[in-house]
């Protein structure tokens, strides 16, 4: 069993990704050189207090050239286009890299390497490597790993070192959640296009969700009772408690609040013509005035 | 909805609808809601062709050194010194990555609609000028962390563009009459589509897929799927949205009518001149009546010039940026009671069942 030679430093036992990095990773991919197998690229964003959460908020291309003997990477881009996300995110710091290629090899030692070392790298924090496969024929799958040393031979440490696997989670926050609800709504048409709906459009879909998820558990619930289906006592209890979670209010009640709610709306609303139609006279008014 | 009509002068053909890639809008919306409430800033990079102007890459402007920048500081972003730097080398670095490093305008954030200020017309003006086919992108991070994500994209229109060059910036009242210049025609609304990428949309099936979700415990029956369809817009509580809504409303007129008197006080001031220039050229008149007789030279009644200044015009951009601003919030209040309406209506008849 490894154990990290720098015992002090802590190690990251779980990784988030926000999905927006995963986007631009795949941007890259595709725009990739003639040629170029894998890409390679930084990672950017924020590391827990005690050091065992690292959160990947971001990623840019950093132009590599790979050949079967040697590999190079234009460090000099890597360092200005990380001081300049950085002055425009004080908070993303450097984390770790990323490769669109699964396999391990002695190229991903060196950068690897090169991504922990102290001057410019996350010392003393181990880089982050994330792995993406985005080979169309085959499913895509998302590794991340960080590195051990593995020591073999002293001169030959810098070319080798062991990827520990360490879980990872995909998180976001509200508000990109709507953007990716709003992305992913594209996923299934041909064109692979969306345009973007209003409120109402918004609503509707929501409804015609709700109103198909209690089809979904009506069903359930009928065929259980004529017997096609065996009963399973967790749902029927879970049903059962979430269904008494409405509040029983008196109906009278009930309507006052509703009325005196729709009543502000519809006052309002009111409001609000009023002055819009006034600004619209006034506009003619103005017009008129300066005419004459 | 109507196209609008573009005319433009150059070789460049109008544009009437933007494509925006995913990766963009996720990016977009992560810094404008990030950096809630200061107004957020950034570039937008793609190509325009076919006439739909495709946005593929964007970048968020360094925040303003200044501590407690107001938000107009914040927002003249695209045109300060240190950005326009900041701008150039990142635009050389991505080229070196393939990435069609195209500048098509600018992004900023907005709270519940405010945006309608003396920067973006300023901001918009220059970048047009470059390129005609530039456009604003709003994010209103409010509303859309209630519902859909609420993104429009908005250009100058060309009778404004014709004003301001008509007027050289100072909108008087008759460029703005010559130009058939109304506060509703200041920005243009171009429809917006998201186009996914196919790697993005495997991305997407593959988050999609149940065997993603990694929280399987046998007692919950929650879904966790990363694309778990959100509920929050069926909320009925309209209390603090409404409130600013009607707050800001408020506001904008009272600084409406703050503006209403300056001029007013401009046309005063206009008018008193314009009757003691009257008076003196009544005093001129009998003047040289009296002078013609004693055969001495007579002063020409134009001369008033000299000696009375007219008052000059204030501009009416802010008149019509304020009025703007108004129709802005009446706009918002009446679409959001519309929603909030048909909840309501649609409970009470559940109930009354």
């Amino acid at each position: 069993m490894m154990t990290a030679q720098a015992s002090s430093t802590p190690t990251p036992l779980n990784i988030i990704i926000h999905p927006q990095s995963l986007f631009s990773i795949l941007d890259h991919t595709l725009r990739r050189n003639e040629g170029q197998e894998r890409v390679i690229g930084t990672l950017l964003g924020q590391r827990s207090e005690d050091g065992t959460e690292i959160e990947i908020r971001s990623a840019f291309a950093v132009p590599h050239i790979e050949s079967a003997a040697q590999v190079e990477i234009d460090m000099e881009y890597h360092k200005t286009m990380y001081n300049l996300y950085h002055k425009a995110n004080p908070k993303e710091i450097l984390v770790g890299w990323y490769a669109t290629s699964l396999e391990l090899n002695a190229f991903s030692a060196l950068i690897q390497n090169f991504y922990s070392s102290v001057s410019d790298g996350t010392y003393p924090y181990p880089a982050v490597h994330l792995t993406m496969q985005v080979d169309p024929s085959s499913d895509i799958s998302i590794r991340t790993y960080i590195s051990t040393n593995a020591g073999v031979l002293p001169d030959k440490i810098s070319e080798s070192c062991l990827f520990v696997p360490v879980p990872n989670e995909l998180r976001y926050s509200e508000s990109e959640r709507s953007g990716l609800e709003l992305v992913a709504s594209a996923k299934n048409n041909e064109s692979r296009e969306t345009s973007i709906i209003g409120d109402i459009g918004n609503l509707e879909k929501s409804i015609e969700e709700v109103i198909s998820m209690v089809d979904r558990v009506s069903a359930y619930v009928a065929s259980v009772q004529d017997g096609t289906r065996p009963g399973n006592a967790a749902i029927g209890k879970f049903l059962l408690s979430n269904l008494s979670l409405a509040p029983k209010i008196d109906s009278d009640e009930l309507e006052k609040l509703f009325n005196s709610h729709l009543q502000d709306i519809l006052l309002v609303v009111y409001l609000s013509n009023t002055i819009k139609t006034q600004m619209q006279l006034f506009n003619s008014l103005k017009r008129t005035a300066v005419i004459s | 909805m109507a196209f609008p009509v573009t005319v433009l002068p150059e070789l460049t053909t109008p544009v009437y609808s933007v494509v925006i890639d995913s990766g963009v809008l996720l990016k977009l919306t992560r810094h404008t809601s990030e950096s809630f409430p200061a107004t957020a800033c950034g570039l937008i990079l793609g190509l325009d062709a076919n006439s739909v102007l495709q946005v593929a890459h964007a970048f968020p402007f360094p925040p303003s050194e200044s501590s407690g920048a107001s938000g107009s500081e914040d927002a003249s972003a695209p045109r300060s010194k240190a950005n326009v730097r900041y701008q150039a080398d990142m635009i050389r670095l991505l080229k070196e990555v393939n990435i069609e490093a195209n500048p098509v305008g600018y992004y900023i954030s907005s709270y519940l609609g405010g945006f309608f200020n003396q920067a973006l017309v300023d901001n918009l003006v220059s970048l047009q000028a470059t390129n005609p086919n530039s456009i604003v992108l709003v994010h209103d991070v409010t509303r859309s962390s209630q519902s859909s994500v609420s993104l429009k994209a908005y250009r100058l229109s060309v009778q404004f563009l014709a004003t301001n060059k008509a007027s050289g910036g100072k909108f008087s009242s008759e460029a703005v009459v010559k130009n058939n210049l109304t506060y509703l025609d200041i920005l243009e609304e171009l429809p917006i589509s998201i186009k996914n990428s196919h790697l993005g949309t495997a991305l997407l099936h593959h988050l999609d897929s149940p065997t993603f979700t990694r929280k399987d415990d046998p007692t919950s029956f929650v879904s966790t799927s990363a694309l778990a369809p959100n509920f929050d817009s069926l909320d009925l509580s309209i209390d603090p949205y409404l409130e600013k809504n009607v707050e800001f409303l408020l506001e904008s007129v009272d600084d409406y009518y703050a503006e209403q008197g300056t001029f007013n006080y401009f046309q005063r001031q206009l008018a008193r001149e314009q009757s003691k220039i009257q008076q003196w050229i009544q005093k001129t008149r009998s003047e040289n009546a009296l002078r013609e007789r004693a055969n001495l030279p007579t002063v020409s009644e134009e001369d008033w010039q000299k000696h009375f200044k007219l008052p000059t015009e204030p501009s009416r951009l802010d008149n019509l940026l304020i009025s703007a601003q108004i129709d802005q919030y009446c706009k918002q209040i009446e679409e959001y009671s519309s929603v909030v309406s048909s909840k309501m209506f649609a409970i009470q008849n559940s109930l009354d069942n």
